[in-house]
């Protein structure tokens, strides 16, 4: 029954930075819904009865303010699998609960790792642009790329989003080695023919495409930086994933501009997006997209589903399937 | 300095059933010990080397002990002390041990104080005698020697060939065969060695052309003349030329060009597609047509997949978004098809085709192909690949219909409207064959009114399209310049084998890419 619905917070259905209309069925079906805008017009009528808050990319921004006016909250469910934009455990202090959406996620951000590194590698951005330019009379002969097949691909975090990368690298018959902060079983290397590196060095200095999918961590904060786009070959590709913050951005773009290593593509920076006047925009080895790693309509529906679900049992009380447990 | 011998029993092998040469030197050149050998006596009772050793072990590194008498001998690698002995101390019967005595005409030889001497079996076949002349002027222009030929018509033949002043005699004095080795012999050796290299006609480097750093694998094997020089000077170079490289459907081998060029033997294609090559008339005119399957293989199916993911989660679209100056937030609407576990279609199952649905089965996808023939199961199996005999069901169910078929007069608008129609409203359609696979203006249509979602070609009809062809401006099309092929690492493996092709053909060698009608 409608009314006995409990209420949660999201961004917005619609507009620029809110909810396809689709998804927020999804939502509809468990919870009635407030948005940021209408808690904002009236705190006081709206903010008491919200049990849940959703975070679709990063909306609404969950600071200390907004969560004063929302004191009977019970979670904090983010879609994505990254928290690092949320502050947990000052969210848990309240007495709050955070979750995420594991796995999910994994397939079509693999799938767009590898479309990047494909994209870039091959030209494609580059080709298409020729193809329709209208001062186009040749096919071009010099628009050469690197060849993918057999090039060796360095992923730097092999959890289960680096996993699924090394899967769909294998069928294209590429050299895997891989870093991680825990070596993966035997069975798991030999599946995909993935090689150890205790050392990040070794894998920066012969890969050909180097694949970052770690956590964005303090511990991961700046992980590629000048002395690490220095090992790496000349004629090597460098493919972010996870977080802008994990890439020393000025150090990549003098890294890129000297020819320190060939290309870059990204499908995340810092911050997003780039402020225009950014040196990265201007280089034309660069591939950038805005952070679209999950977004096809399948995975934003099985992330929506989740996030309900999760916001659900929290509500109910019932154990919580993706609860964030600080370690 | 060292002795060079070479065995000629090596050309020889298949002729160890039939009785030994009559020469004891089985040897091409001799060292000067067994000259020495030759030049001491009556070579009737000379023991064969090999049968020296039956009486001598090697006691150290610098002599050897008689069997028979226990006695030592220094040993510096000549079997001569170790015969004296023999001779003297142990006189051996001619029957028993006896070489096979040569003719007279060795003797007469050792006489004259050569250095070496040839001999040339009667059992040598004429491919063997020139592997042997060959290996002689190599000697020739090393060591420096004075040789003398002893030998029957044939062997002088092939001399004669290489030096048209040799007379018609047996022993012909040292100095003039000095002389003749100074003159004529190195001369004549120098033509061996390089070997005249065939003529071949290209279309330029550079340009639509070949890149400036393949050329060299060319130049190599070929005399190469541009396609504008040979306009120039027709008469001239076309009946030098052997070899035609065509290379991006340039020069056109068509009956015009064809006819000027009298000697043609091979039409070599760089790639794998011949469509632009009418086969069955190049063939009438005695000439082969071979092409480069295999090397082209993983990097257009690379680039296929590249497409599919490219177009499939707006990639091109995503990058324009982000770099574009008015972009001022990350746009949530901009969502993709999922790639992984959809369902991908082949038509064309060839070697590309293959490739493609081994990079598919990484990303889960679930494979369906068409072709002329089923794959056996092994191959299915390895891929997860179900084979649809009906084409319809292919298009009826597939996410991605990826287009690996060659174009022949069956493959020409293999989809038009129906097949079109038959797609999925949700589906993209890839093609890395030939623009003339699909019927294009039935593409556009089907594009502009969502009958299929999108499209992503590495071809089209023609390249590159009109500036003002409706696909240009589709939002939903993915076009990329024939890129297939476009790393380093293949287009020098093509023109390669494209070489290789040629050289085959001209030598008379098995032709490993002959395309055959």
């Amino acid at each position: 029954m409608e009314e006995e619905k409990p209420w949660v917070l999201i961004s917005e259905v619609g507009g620029d930075h809110g909810y396809l209309e689709e998804l927020a069925d999804i939502v509809k079906q468990h919870f009635r819904i407030i948005c940021h805008k209408e808690l904002l017009e009236n705190p006081e009528l709206h903010g008491p009865k919200i049990q849940a808050l959703l975070n679709w990319k990063y909306c609404p921004v969950v600071e200390p303010t907004l969560l004063r006016l929302l004191p009977a909250l019970k979670v904090v469910a983010s879609g994505g699998v990254g928290v690092d934009h949320l502050d947990v455990p000052f969210i848990n202090s309240l007495g709050v609960k955070v979750t995420n959406t594991p796995r999910v996620v994994s397939d079509s951000t693999a799938d767009l790792a590898m479309g990047l590194l494909l994209a870039s590698a091959r030209r494609i951005l580059e080709g298409h642009q020729v193809a329709i330019d209208p001062k186009t009379v040749h096919i071009p002969q010099r628009l050469m790329g690197v060849q993918v097949t057999n090039a060796t691909i360095g992923i730097i975090g092999m959890g289960e989003i680096g996993y699924k990368i090394a899967q769909r690298a294998k069928g294209f018959d590429m050299k895997i080695v891989y870093h991680n902060r825990r070596r993966r079983s035997a069975e798991d290397e030999r599946a995909v023919g993935a090689t150890f590196c205790q050392s990040l060095d070794e894998l920066l200095g012969t890969s050909d495409f180097v694949m970052i999918a770690v956590k964005f961590t303090p511990e991961t904060r700046g992980l590629i930086g000048h002395r690490e786009l220095s090992i790496m070959k000349p004629t090597a590709t460098l493919i972010n994933i996870s977080r802008g913050q994990v890439v020393d951005q000025d150090a990549l773009v003098e890294a890129l501009q000297s020819g320190s290593i060939q290309a870059a593509a990204l499908d995340v920076t810092h911050p997003e997006p780039l402020p225009r006047d950014h040196p990265l925009l201007g280089l034309h080895n660069v591939l950038i997209t805005p952070h679209i790693g999950i977004n096809t309509f399948t995975t934003a529906r099985q992330m929506v589903e989740k996030m309900v679900r999760n916001a659900v049992a929290a509500v109910e009380g019932s154990p919580v399937p993706d609860e964030v447990k600080l370690q | 300095m060292a002795d060079a011998v070479i065995d000629i029993n090596f050309f020889l092998k298949k002729e160890r059933k039939k009785k030994r040469p009559r020469c004891s030197s089985g040897s091409v050149l001799m060292s000067p010990e067994v000259k020495g050998r030759l030049e001491s006596g009556n070579m009737a009772t000379r023991l064969r080397s090999s049968k020296v050793w039956e009486y001598f072990i090697r006691t150290k590194e610098k002599s050897v002990q008689c069997n028979i008498c226990k006695a030592e001998l220094a040993y510096h690698g000549s079997t001569t002390a170790m015969h004296e002995h023999l001779k003297r101390k142990h006189v051996l019967t001619d029957s028993e041990n006896a070489e096979e005595g040569s003719s007279s005409r060795c003797k007469k030889l050792c006489s004259s104080s050569v250095d070496a001497f040839v001999t040339r079996p009667a059992t040598c076949t004429p491919q063997q005698a020139e592997i042997l002349t060959e290996s002689i002027l190599k000697m020739l222009v090393t060591d420096m020697r004075p040789i003398s030929m002893v030998d029957d018509q044939g062997f002088k033949e092939m001399i004669k060939q290489f030096n048209p002043d040799y007379h018609d005699y047996y022993l012909p004095s040292r100095s003039h065969f000095t002389a003749l080795m100074e003159k004529k012999y190195f001369a004549t050796f120098e033509k061996v060695m390089t070997e005249e290299k065939p003529w071949a006609l290209f279309s330029e480097v550079g340009g639509e052309g070949y890149l400036k750093e393949v050329v060299d694998i060319m130049n190599e094997e070929f005399h190469l003349v541009s396609h504008k020089d040979f306009l120039k000077n027709p008469l001239l170079f076309g009946p030098k030329i052997q070899a035609l490289f065509v290379w991006n459907c340039c020069p056109a081998a068509d009956p015009l060009l064809l006819t000027s060029l009298p000697s043609l033997k091979v039409v070599a294609n760089g790639g794998v597609g011949i469509d632009h090559l009418d086969v069955p008339h190049i063939n009438s005119l005695g000439v082969t047509v071979t092409n480069t399957p295999g090397v082209v293989s993983v990097a257009t199916a690379d680039m296929a997949m590249g497409l599919l993911l490219a177009s499939a989660r707006k990639i091109v679209e995503g990058h324009r978004i982000s770099v574009d100056p008015k972009t001022t937030y990350l746009p949530q609407s901009l969502m993709g098809v999922e790639v992984s576990g959809s369902t991908l279609g082949i038509i064309g199952m060839g070697n590309i085709g293959y490739k493609i649905a081994q990079r598919g089965k990484g990303f889960d996808m679930r494979i369906l192909y068409h072709n002329r023939t089923r794959r056996c199961v092994i191959d299915e199996e390895a891929v997860g690949a179900f084979y649809c005999k009906n084409m319809d069901e292919l298009l009826k169910e597939s996410d991605f219909v990826v287009l690996a078929v060659n174009l022949t007069p069956q493959t020409k608008h293999l989809i038009g409207h129906r097949e079109l129609s038959l797609m999925k409203d949700t589906a993209t359609l890839v093609n890395i064959s030939r623009g003339l696979v699909v019927d294009q203006d039935a593409l556009v249509m089907a594009l502009q009114s969502g009958v299929i979602q999108a499209a992503a070609l590495d071809v089209t009809h023609p390249e590159p399209l009109p500036r003002d062809h409706p696909l240009l401006s589709l939002p939903n099309v993915l076009i990329t310049p024939h890129a297939g092929t476009n790393t380093n690492a293949t287009i020098r493996k093509m023109v390669q084998l494209m070489v290789e092709n040629a050289v085959a053909v001209i030598k008379g060698f098995p032709v490993p890419n002959e395309v055959k009608p």
